[in-house]
C-alpha cells in the first residue's frame, strides 16, 4: 500500500466490509466482539461509536502524518484516539443525554481497540485525507456489520428476540447469551463468512 | 541530541494541542452536562410525587464521612434558616460541631469545596444525599435517597423513592456499568418495580430468589407498556398485588447484580430512617432550625 495508490470509495467500503473485515478477517478487537454481541442493539451502538472514532482519527492522522515523528507515532496515535474518544464522550453527555445514557459504556472502551490504531498505522499514516476517510468508514461499517451479524445469531438463539423485540415466547438456548458463548459464536460465524466468501469468489471466477 | 529534542518537542506539541482541545470542549459542555443530570434527577423524582401536590419544595441533606485526627465522624450538610450548615456528629449521634457553610451546595464539586472550607481540618468524603419533597405547609410528601451500592462490576448509583410512611414508592437506577444484556437489566422495569410498595418491615426481611419471573407478574411490572398492550390498569394492579409480598426475583444470568442492588436498597432505606431521627434530634440539640419540619410535628 504505497502512497499515491489509487483508491475508490467503493473499493474502500468493500475492503472494510468484506476483504479486510476487522472481526472476521483481521481478527482484531475480539474482546469487545465477544463481550458486546449478546444482542443486536449492543452491536449496533458499539459499531456506531467505533465508526465515529475510526473516521475522526483516520482523518486527523492523515492530515498531520508529515508532522508526526516516525519514532513516536504510536504514542501520538494513542493521544489522537483518546482525544476523539473524550471529545465524543463529553459532547454526547452534553447534547444527547438520552443517547449518551445508552452508549456511554461503549464509548469509553474504544481507546484500547486494536482495530483503530492498526488502521492508523497501516493506512491513514500513508494516505491522503479522502481515502483515509473512506477507509475509516469501511472499517467502522465492517466492524458494525460483524458485531450485528454475531448479535443476530446470539440474541435470537439466546433470548428468542431481535433488537429487544420478542419473537419467541421462550429462550431457545440461553447459553448463547452468556459471555463464553461469544467465542463459539464468533468462531462459527467466521468460518461461515470465509466459506461464503470463498464460494462467491469461485462462482465469480467461473463466470 | 537534536533528534531527541525533536522527538520530545513533537510529542509535547501533540499533547498540548490535544489538551487545549479537550479543555475548550470541557468548558463548553460541562455546564450543559450538569444541567442534564439535574434535570434527569428532577424528572425521576417528579414521577413519585402526587399529581395534585401543588407547589413542591425540595430540601436536600448531604452526608459526608469526616476523618479527623484518626477518628471518623459523620457530617451532614443541612438546609437551615438563612443558608446551609455543616453538622458534625460522632457515631453515637452527639453533636461535635456546627458551622455555617458558605457557597452553593447543589453541585457536588462546589459542595465538596464548601465543606472543606467549613471544616477546620481533616478529610471529608461525600457519601449520599437525602432529598425531602415538602408541600407548602412543610409536610413531607416523599423522600428520595440518592446513594450507591457495589454492583457486579463497579458502583451502581441508585435513587430510592419513599413515601411519608417510609414505604418504597419506587427505585431508579441513575448510573451503572454492568454488562449489557445481563447485569444491565437492573434498569428494566420488571426488576425495579418489584421494590414498589414494600414497607419498612417487609424490606427488612426481603430476600432474593432464583426463580423465574411469572409471565403475568412481569406484564404487570412493565407499567410503561400497559397502554401499548391495551391492558386494563385496575385488573393489572390486582395481579401485582398477588405477588407483592414475594422476595425479589433475580434477573436470569445476573443473580449477583440483583442481590447487590437489593441489599443496597435495604441498607440505604434502613440507614435513612435511622439517620433522619438522629439528624432531627441532633439539629434540635444544636439549636439549628432545619428548613424541613420534623415528621409528625
Amino acid at each position: 500500500m504505497s502512497e499515491g495508490q489509487h483508491y475508490t470509495v467503493l473499493e474502500r467500503l468493500a475492503n472494510g466490509l468484506v476483504r479486510e473485515n476487522p472481526i472476521f478477517k483481521l481478527a482484531l478487537s475480539m474482546c469487545p466482539a465477544v463481550a458486546m454481541t449478546n444482542n443486536v442493539r449492543n452491536g449496533f451502538l458499539l459499531g456506531l461509536a467505533v465508526l465515529f472514532v475510526q473516521v475522526a482519527s483516520n482523518v486527523t492522522v492523515s492530515i498531520f502524518r508529515r508532522f508526526i515523528h516516525e519514532r513516536i507515532r504510536i504514542p501520538a496515535y494513542i493521544i489522537i484516539i483518546a482525544t476523539w474518544v473524550s471529545v465524543s464522550d463529553m459532547g454526547l453527555a452534553a447534547y444527547a443525554p438520552g443517547f449518551y445514557k445508552e452508549i456511554a459504556l461503549y464509548v469509553k472502551l474504544i481507546v484500547v481497540f486494536a482495530i483503530i490504531i492498526s488502521r492508523l498505522e497501516v493506512f491513514a499514516s500513508r494516505n491522503t485525507v479522502w481515502p483515509s476517510f473512506w477507509d475509516g468508514m469501511g472499517m467502522g461499517l465492517g466492524f458494525m456489520f460483524a458485531l450485528m451479524f454475531v448479535g443476530v445469531f446470539r440474541e435470537f438463539l439466546g433470548s428468542g428476540s431481535l433488537w429487544g423485540i420478542e419473537l419467541l415466547p421462550f429462550k431457545p438456548f440461553f447459553f448463547w447469551s452468556l459471555p463464553p458463548a461469544g467465542f463459539f459464536a464468533i468462531g462459527l460465524l467466521m468460518a461461515l463468512f470465509l466459506w461464503l466468501e470463498r464460494r462467491f469468489n469461485a462462482w465469480r471466477g467461473r463466470k | 541530541m537534536r533528534e531527541f529534542l525533536k522527538i520530545a518537542l513533537n510529542l509535547f506539541v501533540i499533547s498540548l494541542v490535544s489538551a487545549g482541545l479537550l479543555g475548550v470542549i470541557f468548558t463548553h459542555t460541562e455546564a450543559t452536562r450538569k444541567r442534564n443530570e439535574q434535570a434527569r434527577l428532577e424528572q425521576s423524582m417528579s414521577r413519585y410525587l402526587p399529581a395534585n401536590a401543588g407547589a413542591v419544595r425540595f430540601a436536600a441533606i448531604h452526608r459526608y464521612l469526616v476523618e479527623e485526627g484518626g477518628r471518623s465522624d459523620i457530617g451532614y450538610v443541612l438546609p437551615v434558616r438563612g443558608g446551609n450548615a455543616l453538622l458534625v456528629l460522632d457515631p453515637e449521634g452527639n453533636v461535635l460541631s456546627k458551622t455555617p457553610v458558605a457557597g452553593p451546595v447543589d453541585d457536588e464539586a462546589e459542595r465538596d469545596a464548601a465543606v472543606k472550607r467549613a471544616l477546620s481540618g481533616g478529610e471529608a468524603r461525600y457519601a449520599d444525599s437525602y432529598i425531602l419533597a415538602l408541600d407548602s405547609s412543610g409536610r413531607r410528601l416523599a423522600s428520595f435517597i440518592q446513594g450507591r451500592t457495589a454492583g457486579f462490576k463497579t458502583w451502581v448509583k441508585l435513587l430510592v423513592a419513599l413515601g411519608p410512611d417510609n414505604a418504597v414508592l419506587g427505585l431508579e437506577i441513575l448510573e451503572h456499568e454492568e454488562d449489557p444484556g445481563l447485569g444491565a437489566e437492573i434498569e428494566q422495569e420488571y426488576f425495579r418495580n418489584q421494590f414498589a410498595g414494600r414497607t419498612l418491615a417487609e424490606l427488612n426481611a426481603l430476600g432474593v430468589v432464583k426463580l423465574p419471573l411469572p409471565d403475568d407478574y412481569r406484564r404487570c411490572l412493565e407499567r410503561s407498556k400497559w397502554a401499548a398492550r391495551g391492558i386494563n390498569p385496575q385488573a393489572e394492579t390486582a395481579v401485582c398485588e398477588k405477588y407483592a409480598h414475594e422476595d425479589i426475583h433475580a434477573i436470569t444470568g445476573a443473580t449477583i447484580s440483583s442481590r447487590r442492588v437489593t441489599e443496597g436498597v435495604k441498607r440505604l432505606v434502613q440507614a435513612f430512617v435511622k439517620r433522619m431521627d438522629i439528624v432531627e434530634s441532633a439539629a434540635a440539640k444544636a439549636g439549628l432550625e432545619p428548613a424541613f419540619s420534623p415528621e409528625g410535628r
